[in-house]
């Protein structure tokens, strides 16, 4: 890649993501070391950003009001069931059968919780490290958490969760 | 004899003046660190970064291509260490998509403390109130002339950060970090620099066609720990002894895999120190780091080192501590044996 010049449609593919990740990472390579390659590059590119401005600038957005109404008027003319609908669709053997599943497993952990300690979780130091370098971004001149921790490990990291500062529900509502 | 000797000294001095670059300007040196915490906030440029932490053994390095487009886009393409090349991060405001090509997956973050300038004023304030900041002579860093401003610890005297900002556009071209022994900790600079009128919107688009994983997100925190403390859910401890010019500065409650986490943030502007804090079956897991035996007062702990970073963690009176920050070793355990005295 470092000797030959790429092409027009490698450098477009480029710039939409659509390389495989040892092309994309190879034509990186190439671009910081030929300045042909680069100007084609920053070419497509101008050229890329102002279709997406035109894009843009021709986009057209109903108005929040009229977006409103049109819902409105989609929920008014949803049939409302009776209650005797209601009632007899509770009892249908698709809802019957998995409440009556969930009430005896919650009986059966409920008497193991309070019969059995609970078990040990073990926490990464990982996510103690992350977290630290995650509120420091906005001390001055903080390191700006380069190398995320995401990057590191197999985790999917979902299962930390932010709680609360104040007012967890309400806050957690709005989210 | 020492007239000549002082002859001497004073061409050499003189020789010296006349090499050095163009001095510092007119304007505070606080001015001017203010002026340069907001300029990414109104430039845009592509360049290369190269970031050092030198812990007590060993240095961890990383290099990688920026991609900023002001106010708030930012993409950083890994290119080392080896293990993360063509890896990358995408920063979109509060929202950051950590691409990871090797696993095909997009771990995506929301952060709403990001941008919040409310904090970042207040942070700006404890600095200012910790740190004395000086000019150093103009230098350069990849051809283009910086200021050079020196803030030194109002309590120890000693250089805390180095940092060097472009003349012209006020942009943070090189940092140095130095612990509280004098030893250099972290340096961060441009190995290139370049700034651009535009860089296209796709630079920053997220990659199609990857698993999307959400990672942990983050509310705003309070700078009001009293009312954090209480959303803990157990009696929380907080360190009688932080080292000079430390406050309380932020606080949160996560949860991590169902247990619930307390967070305080302690800060003298540019150091750093959280104290985490859970209580029940818990334990802390090193797999991925090298861990060492140590002891808080009679407690067992262990304490491991993340580049310039530093974790010990230790239980006491039914609670798991974890301490970390860019402090020594010393200081952590002289803050841990006076969390629960």
């Amino acid at each position: 890649m470092n000797q030959e010049h790429t092409t027009t449609e490698n450098i477009i593919d480029y710039l939409h993501h659509e390389l495989g990740p040892e092309a994309d990472a190879a034509l990186l390579l190439h671009l910081k070391s030929c300045a042909q390659c680069a100007a084609m590059y920053e070419e497509q590119a101008r050229l890329s950003e102002s279709l997406r401005a035109f894009a843009r600038a021709s986009e057209r957005e109903l108005p929040q009001g009229v977006v409103a109404r049109i819902w409105d008027a989609v929920d008014a003319q949803a049939p409302q069931p009776s209650v005797t609908q209601r009632i007899a669709a509770f009892f249908r053997p698709a809802i019957v059968v998995p409440v009556a599943a969930v009430l005896v497993v919650g009986a059966f952990f409920g008497y193991s919780a309070t019969h059995h300690a609970s078990p040990m979780i073990t926490i990464d130091a990982a996510y103690y490290l992350r977290d630290h370098a995650s509120i420091n971004n906005t001390m001055p001149f903080g390191e700006s958490s380069v190398e995320p921790t995401s990057l590191r490990s197999d985790e999917s990291a979902s299962d930390q969760q932010w709680v609360a500062s104040t007012g967890a529900s309400a806050v957690a509502e709005t989210r | 004899m020492p007239k000549r000797a002082n002859g001497a000294a004073l061409v050499l001095a003189a020789a010296l003046i006349g090499a050095a670059p163009v001095h510092a300007p007119a304007v505070p040196p606080t001015v001017l660190l203010h002026e340069a915490i907001a300029a990414p906030k109104n430039l845009s440029y592509v360049g290369e970064i190269q970031v050092l932490r030198f812990g007590s053994q060993k240095t961890a390095a990383d290099v990688y291509r920026i991609e900023h487009r002001a106010p708030d886009l930012t993409r950083r393409w890994f290119l080392a260490p080896q293990s993360y090349y063509g890896d990358s991060v995408i920063s979109r405001g509060e929202t950051t998509y950590s691409i990871d090509v090797k696993r095909n997956k997009v771990v995506v973050a929301q952060d709403d403390a990001i941008d919040d300038q409310v904090a970042e004023d207040d942070n700006f304030a404890v600095l200012n109130a910790n740190y004395n900041a000086s000019f150093a002579p103009d230098d350069f860093v990849e051809g283009r002339r910086v200021h050079v401003i020196l803030l030194t610890n109002k309590y120890t005297g000693q250089m805390t950060m180095r940092i060097k900002t472009d003349a012209k556009t006020n942009l943070v071209l090189e940092k140095e970090i130095y612990a509280a022994n004098g030893a250099l900790s972290t340096q961060e600079r441009f190995e290139q620099i370049r700034y651009v009128q535009q860089i296209p919107s796709g630079i920053f688009d997220v990659p199609k066609g990857m698993q999307h994983v959400d990672g942990p997100s983050r509310g705003l925190p309070s700078s009001d720990l009293q009312h954090v403390i209480a959303a803990a859910g157990f009696k929380a401890q907080g360190p009688k002894y932080l080292p000079e010019g430390f406050t309380p500065v932020e606080g949160d409650v996560i949860d991590i895999k169902g247990v619930r986490t307390l967070h305080l943030l302690y800060s003298d502007g540019i150091r750093t120190v959280s104290l985490f804090q859970n209580q029940g079956s818990s334990d802390i897991g090193f797999e991925n780091f090298k861990a060492t035996d140590t002891k808080v007062e009679k407690h067992e702990a262990k304490y491991t080192e993340d580049g310039s970073t530093l974790l010990l963690a230790w239980s006491e009176s039914g609670l798991h501590f974890t301490l970390v920050g860019e402090l020594s070793l010393a200081e952590l355990e002289k803050i841990a044996a006076s969390v629960v005295p």
